[in-house]
């Protein structure tokens, strides 16, 4: 054969061979999985809240590491995603950092879902700014107005003169639901950058020497520098910083509960997953993420 | 006389500065990625999972992935995008058919990524009950680079020379063994690049698949897709998730910039395996 | 009689074949189809329930308000637009200098390194432009120009603009090239210099040829989502250059994933993709149009 058809074969060669020599080397050298008899294998599919996004990629980790039989696919997007997935029956369970809706219950139901919900744990939203602003608390009714845009500059609330940046969640997450109903009493946001994750928002405001945003409390921990404010009910009550004392004893002003729910009771390895999730295997990979436990074990 | 060749010469230095500035600015985007990601890139990061909430451990689900969707979508859209192609410049005269064909191909080329992703949504994902799925997201990339493999090839076909069709013709030959045995031989290189162009298009679109295939993680033991209705990881939507959903974005920076790197790479090298075929195959030919 | 059936046998295997080759060919059409009627059709549905005029005009992006669901497209609007105008006054300048020194300045050598590299180039996936923007991109700008928000149009618009010069150069120096030698080669017979014959003579003859491919250009831009996406802090709200905003296709990117299958937000994405493919046809459509007087003039 003739130098170009050798290299057009060589090219296509290379194509296919690369791919699959590297997925077979792969196989080949990946360590050994678990020899232990373990009959449980099956697919999840996890759609829902951002603000549980990791605690639920943690727990599948964990548990395929456990029963590496069982394949568990895990995306964020916001509540709202999760609970029209669980209507859509694209998804197994769904993660929701806020209750389901009646709406959502009809509309489920009328498309042959019943959702059943379940509590996996307390979170509280941190409200944090930049480490060098002058402010270390805000009463409830301050971040109302700082957010429905009455309040626009840092020294309305005891700060230096200076615009405040609004940093927020988009209209899908269950953390922007919340707090649009609790702090803001349904009222709407005014002029807040909408990002996509708690993520986004902690480094934006950790850039951001006039930022504030509102965040799960579990994106505040390891490696983000920024200064969370106590949060007082009232001008005249104490200011609480959100712990997991505060949180689990409800003197934290702007807690709540996070919640899964799945279509009617699982069993099988969708059951199985479940009670890892609310089991203390489960709840401790919670905790660890910095929420707190709400299944009363022996804490 | 000397002042028009001053501000001649003037001009041209800027537009050499200009031109030198463009190449350097991206050149230096990607040397930051090179920088910041090389760290990151090891023998395990391309073949372990992600470990520890994804802030250690590799990026091989990602990888497999994305190796899927975009063989997969090549599947689809190399035989028929090729026998497209085979057709507008073989068989088919000037008729209206054929004006439709062609402008269907230019709308179908100028629709935007992420309305290739909501059609995919809307038809696979939903109302065909496909899910999120490699199925779903190769579906809708097929639709995205099925304009480039028919314009590759078409091109390709062209400029076989008229006379080695004649020639064939004129032996006695039918039009197929004319096209098989004396046009498509000499058409294949062209015909190669398109389709390694259109698998590097694949690889590299994000908008399509984050709403039709992908997960932000995938646990288990093959944690690779190992059916067609499956969901995937893929590295360009890896590289968005960990930038802009991972709890710490700070601390998984440099497994980000590692990530972009590899899809760079395999972006870049098949695109200048392309350019190098069709350099190459452009000198060789003596026609 | 052997022959015969031989002969019709190979004649059926013929059109066979082309039956089966065409049939290829209208793949293109039957899903281009598809895809207009699926637009239109899901699209088409939310003007029942919302007024065409609100829609286009209205300037209240807020599709999950609990209390009052506005569809208006306007901020979208115009947050797709400055952040394209920023590229293209960014992108033509510089491609077109780029264009005339690679088309009739630059030595050969130049050349042929020059061109592939730019092709290149426009083959970086947008998701590197966009982590790029979110991260380096950003804080350049940010300390250049002192503002307070991180994430702006300013910011989306500069990462667009690195990504279509490869489209703009290319182009601008194909239609250069395009212009016949004749026009060049009698202008310096007559006396004029190097650039006397670019300015007076060439970019006048390549005047459609360019101009197409500013639209060209445009048109990418304003159908480009990854890198917006990270870039501009998605706001949907009308600002100035270094606040930020949102894009049509951003906003489809974030919101389809969320939305109810059927329901009014779900129309309304739709609708807005038939806003911006509108747009996006229409400035390919002249770039079209152009390109093809060039083609029938010049050569």
């Amino acid at each position: 054969m003739d130098m170009k058809t050798f290299a057009v074969a060589l090219i296509i060669g290379l194509l296919i061979g690369i791919p699959v020599g590297y997925a077979v080397t792969s196989y080949l050298l990946a360590p050994p999985t678990s020899t232990s008899q373990d009959d449980l294998s099956g697919n999840i599919v996890v759609k829902g809240s951002d603000t549980l996004l990791i605690v639920a990629q943690r727990w599948a980790e964990n548990f395929s590491d456990q029963h590496p039989n069982v394949r568990i696919d895990v995306a964020g997007g916001g509540s709202g995603v999760g609970f029209t997935a669980l209507k859509d029956k694209t998804t197994d369970i769904c993660d929701a950092s806020r209750e389901i809706k009646d709406t959502e219950i009809t509309a489920s139901k009328a498309n042959g879902v019943n959702p059943v919900e379940w509590v996996v744990g307390l979170d509280g939203i941190a409200i944090i700014v930049h480490p060098n602003n002058a402010v270390n608390e805000l009463t409830l009714e301050q971040l109302e107005l700082i957010y429905n845009g009455t309040y626009t500059n840092w020294n309305q609330v005891g700060g230096n003169s200076a615009t405040i940046v609004k940093y927020g969640r988009q209209s899908t997450s269950g953390t922007y639901a919340y707090f649009r109903e609790h702090v803001l009493h349904n009222r709407d946001f005014v002029g807040v950058n909408e990002l996509a994750g708690n993520a986004e928002i902690a480094n934006s405001v950790q850039n951001d020497a006039n930022g504030i945003g509102y965040v799960g409390v579990a994106y505040t921990q390891t490696g983000v520098n920024v200064k969370i404010l106590g949060i007082k009910a009232s001008a005249s009550a104490t200011a609480y910083l959100p712990t997991v004392a505060s949180i689990k004893g409800g003197t934290y002003p702007i807690a709540r509960k996070l919640y899964i729910y799945t279509n009617g009771i699982p069993s099988g390895v969708l059951g199985a997953y479940v009670a890892f999730i609310v089991g203390p295997q489960g709840q401790k990979l919670l905790e660890d993420e910095g929420y707190v436990s709400y299944v009363k074990t022996d804490k | 006389m000397n002042k028009k060749i001053l501000k001649q010469r003037i001009y041209f230095q800027i537009f050499r500065v200009v031109t030198a500035s463009v190449i350097i600015f991206i050149l230096l985007m990607i040397g930051i990625f090179i920088t910041n990601g090389a760290s990151a890139i090891n023998w395990t990061f391309l073949t372990d999972k992600p470990r520890e909430g994804m802030t250690q451990g590799g990026i091989f689900p990602a990888i497999m992935g994305t190796l899927y969707l975009t063989l997969l979508t090549i599947a689809f859209a190399f035989p028929i995008g090729v026998a497209s192609a085979i057709y507008l410049v073989e068989y088919a005269g000037e008729s209206r058919l054929v004006q439709v064909i062609n402008s269907a191909i230019t709308n179908l080329a100028g629709v935007p990524s992420i309305i290739h992703g909501l059609f995919g949504f809307g038809l696979f994902v939903t109302y065909l009950q496909f899910g999120t799925s490699i199925l779903s997201g190769a579906l809708t990339l097929f639709l995205l680079v099925l304009p480039i493999v028919i314009s590759a090839a078409r091109e390709a076909l062209l400029t076989v020379p008229k006379s080695f069709r004649e020639g064939s013709l004129a032996l006695g030959a039918t039009k197929w063994q004319t096209v098989r045995e004396n046009v498509l031989p000499y058409g294949l290189p062209g015909i190669l690049t398109g389709a390694i162009l259109a698998l590097a298009r694949a690889a590299g679109e994000t908008a399509p698949i984050l709403l039709t295939a992908t997960f932000f993680f995938s646990a288990g033991a093959p944690a690779v897709p190992t059916s067609l209705l499956d969901g995937t990881m893929a590295l360009s939507t890896h590289i968005y998730y960990m930038a802009t959903q991972h709890p710490n974005p700070a601390l998984v920076r440099s497994l980000t910039y590692g990530t972009a790197l590899v899809l760079l790479l395999l972006v870049l090298s098949l695109n200048l395996v392309a350019i190098v075929i069709r350099t190459r195959h452009r000198r060789r030919r003596n026609w | 009689m052997r022959g015969k059936e031989k002969k019709r046998s190979a004649i059926w295997k013929e059109t066979l074949i082309e039956k089966a080759l065409l049939a290829s060919a209208l793949v293109s059409v039957v899903v281009v189809v598809l895809i207009f009627a699926f637009l239109i059709s899901q699209g088409g549905s939310a003007f029942g329930r919302i007024s065409i005029i609100d829609f286009l005009l209205g300037t209240k992006w807020e599709p999950t308000s609990v209390i009052a669901p506005s569809f208006g497209t306007l901020p979208l609007l115009y947050g797709t637009m400055l952040v394209t105008s920023i590229a293209m006054v960014v992108s033509v300048p510089l491609g077109l200098m780029a264009a005339i020194y690679i088309a009739e300045v630059a030595y050969p050598l130049e050349k042929e390194i020059l061109k592939p590299v730019i092709e290149l180039l426009s083959a970086v996936p947008s998701v590197i432009y966009g982590l790029f923007a979110l991260v380096v991109l950003a804080t350049w700008i940010q300390q250049l120009t002192g503002t307070s928000y991180r994430l702006n149009a300013l910011n989306g618009g500069v990462i667009l603009a690195i990504m279509v010069l490869p489209t703009v150069v290319s182009l601008a120096e194909d239609a250069i090239t395009a212009v016949p030698r004749e026009y060049k080669e009698a202008a310096i017979a007559l006396g004029a210099s190097n650039w006397e014959t670019i300015r007076s003579v060439l970019l006048p003859s390549a005047s459609s040829g360019i101009l197409a491919a500013v639209f060209l250009g445009f048109g990418r831009a304003v159908g480009e989502t990854m890198a917006v996406l990270m870039a501009t802090g998605n706001v949907a709200a009308i600002g100035s250059i270094l606040e930020p905003t949102r894009t049509m296709t951003s906003t489809i990117a974030i919101e389809t994933l969320e939305v109810d299958f059927g329901g009014l937000h779900y129309n309304t994405l739709f609708a807005l993709a038939i806003e911006l493919f509108v747009i996006t046809f229409a400035f390919n459509y002249l770039a079209d149009i152009i390109g093809k007087r060039l083609r029938r003039m010049g050569r």
